[in-house]
């Protein structure tokens, strides 16, 4: 166990991956350099096609790459895939597991067989998961009768059932509502903390990851366009949302590039930080201010700056 | 399950009613006895795994800490297990309705077992050879035609014109007929030739198998 202790979970070192098509050669990856140790948590962004599912797949040892190479826990994922499936969970957004004519239960221990589990430790495993992910309601339905939101927890829990130490997650909240992701980020936060379960996630729904992951990789045609801190990615971009309270309608005319709701209350801005003092002056012209709140942009604003870019 | 039950009864009536009226040895209705079992209980899956490779769902059969050959190897024997002996049962039932002398030797499981594997390998490589096609389904066809003639479904390799030797060297009659006709009283050393052709197909998916998950994985349909 020491060694597994030195070595990152992860490491990808000039991967580059070319699907070669009938119509012609795509170039999914290109030189993609990081790595992750235990306990860490990497968020995948990138627009369509950027390569965050072709990433996570050739570190499954799904997709063998023909640049570089991939290692988890310093083995070839493609050559030890098997093994190596053992020690991480995998969801593939959009693709399910489950076997629809069984139940979630019976879908559950099913998948725990596969991986070794049997007997009172299957069966607490799955109580585990279940309660984590909500899912004890639906146990006893079967996989074809849930919802796309109850699909993704189960697809979910099979991926968590058997203590993964790895957990590559493509597009895993499509289909649930706001509580259900919160849900969701909370739990992937335990593991990351608690337990040391490393994370890479890529996903569209960025709302509340921030929370959960503390690093970034951003994906451009392929390339690595950004990797850091999250909170590094945000800064780059050089504005904050500033909303500005009245006590009453203000008077005179605002700056056009801002927006004017409640009748004239509430104003708010993208402002420069720097230009934020002087921002503030003309709001005090302009009337009694009564609440002046500061904002950093939300992650979906980087990204779309980073996608417009 | 109640049509499948059907169609085999149908199937082993109108053999057993033809073969019964032609004064045949007695051996031939024990042989198509267990080969129409055979060829009618084995599960086709090629065009499954086929579909699977193409709708890249396969990358999720992959990603397992299971060897996905011997996972689809379970799958296939499971549902085999299930049909072959019904069939077995309802050719029994025809050729005791009918009253026929047919009857299967102490060898029939072995054979029909092997008979099994080697069908499992040989429906597998088949798989992996349609994953570049892009409409497989007269591979598919041709696939069953060489499985009905050169597996001797209907007609015993002793009734072909000319001498039978040649097709008993290759993997079909290794498949259906020489399990078969060890099954209806024919000596078991012939059952060597299928698990020397089990051999030669293991060593040929070892080879293949990993070339074409490559091959998948080069064009990004996983």
């Amino acid at each position: 166990m020491i060694h597994d202790e030195i070595k990152p979970v992860v490491e990808a070192r000039g991967l580059g991956v070319t699907f070669r098509r009938a119509k012609g050669e795509v170039r999914a990856l290109r030189g993609v350099t990081f790595s992750l140790g235990p306990g860490e948590g990497l968020a995948l962004l990138g627009g369509n096609g950027a390569g965050k599912s072709t990433l996570i797949r050739v570190l499954a040892g799904i997709l063998l790459p023909q640049e570089g190479e991939a290692r988890l826990w310093g083995l070839d994922p493609w050559r030890f895939r098997t093994r190596l499936a053992q020690r991480y969970g995998l969801v593939l957004g959009g693709r399910s597991r489950l076997s629809p004519l069984l139940s979630v239960e019976e879908n559950l221990r099913l998948w725990g067989a596969l991986y070794g589990l049997a007997g009172a430790h299957a069966k607490r495993r799955i109580q585990e998961v279940a309660e984590a992910l909500d899912l004890t309601p639906i146990l006893g339905v079967a996989a074809s009768r849930l919802s796309l939101g109850q699909r993704n927890r189960a697809e979910l829990a099979l991926a968590l059932l058997p203590e993964p130490e790895l957990l590559l997650l493509d597009e895993p909240f499509i289909g649930l509502d706001a509580l259900g992701r919160k849900s969701v980020l909370n739990l992937l936060e335990t593991l990351k903390v608690h337990r040391g379960v490393a994370l890479i996630l890529a996903s569209h729904e960025l709302s509340g990851v921030e929370g959960v992951l503390e690093r970034a990789l951003v994906l451009r045609r392929g390339e690595v366009a950004f990797l850091g801190d999250l909170t590094a990615l945000r800064r780059g971009l050089d504005f904050r949302h500033v909303k500005v309270l009245f006590h009453e309608p203000f008077r005179g005319n605002p700056p056009p590039w801002a927006t004017v709701s409640e009748g004239g209350y509430v104003l708010e801005a993208k402002v420069s930080p720097e230009k934020i003092p002087g921002f503030l002056s003309q709001m005090l012209a302009l009337g009694r201010v009564r609440e002046v709140s500061v904002q950093e942009p939300s992650l979906e604003e980087v990204m779309e700056v980073w996608l417009r870019t | 399950m109640a049509l499948y039950l059907g169609y085999t009864l149908i199937v082993y009536v109108v053999l057993f009613s033809l073969w019964g009226s032609l004064e045949a040895p007695p051996w031939v209705l024990g042989y198509l006895w267990a080969a129409e079992a055979l060829y009618m209980g084995v599960p086709r899956f090629w065009s499954q795994l086929h579909q699977e490779a193409r709708m890249g769902e396969l990358a999720l059969r992959l990603a397992l800490p299971y060897p996905f050959v011997l996972l689809r190897f379970q799958r296939y024997l499971a549902t085999a297990l299930l049909q072959v002996p019904w069939v077995v049962a309802v050719g029994g039932a025809v050729i005791w309705a009918l009253g026929l002398p047919a009857s299967l030797s102490l060898w029939s499981l072995p054979a029909l077992t092997l008979g099994l594997i080697l069908n499992f390998l040989l429906e597998l490589t088949f798989a992996l050879l349609t994953f570049r096609s892009t409409s497989p389904i007269a591979l598919g066809v041709l696939l069953e035609m060489l499985r009905l003639l050169g597996g001797a479904v209907v007609l015993p390799l002793e009734f072909w014109p000319g001498s039978g030797a040649l097709l008993l060297l290759q993997p079909l009659a290794a498949t259906f007929y020489l399990p078969a006709r060890v099954a209806a009283g024919g000596e078991p050393v012939w059952l060597l030739v299928t698990l020397g052709w089990i051999l030669v197909f293991l060593g040929l998916l070892a080879r293949l198998f990993p070339r074409a998950l490559a091959a998948l994985s080069e064009r990004g349909e996983v």
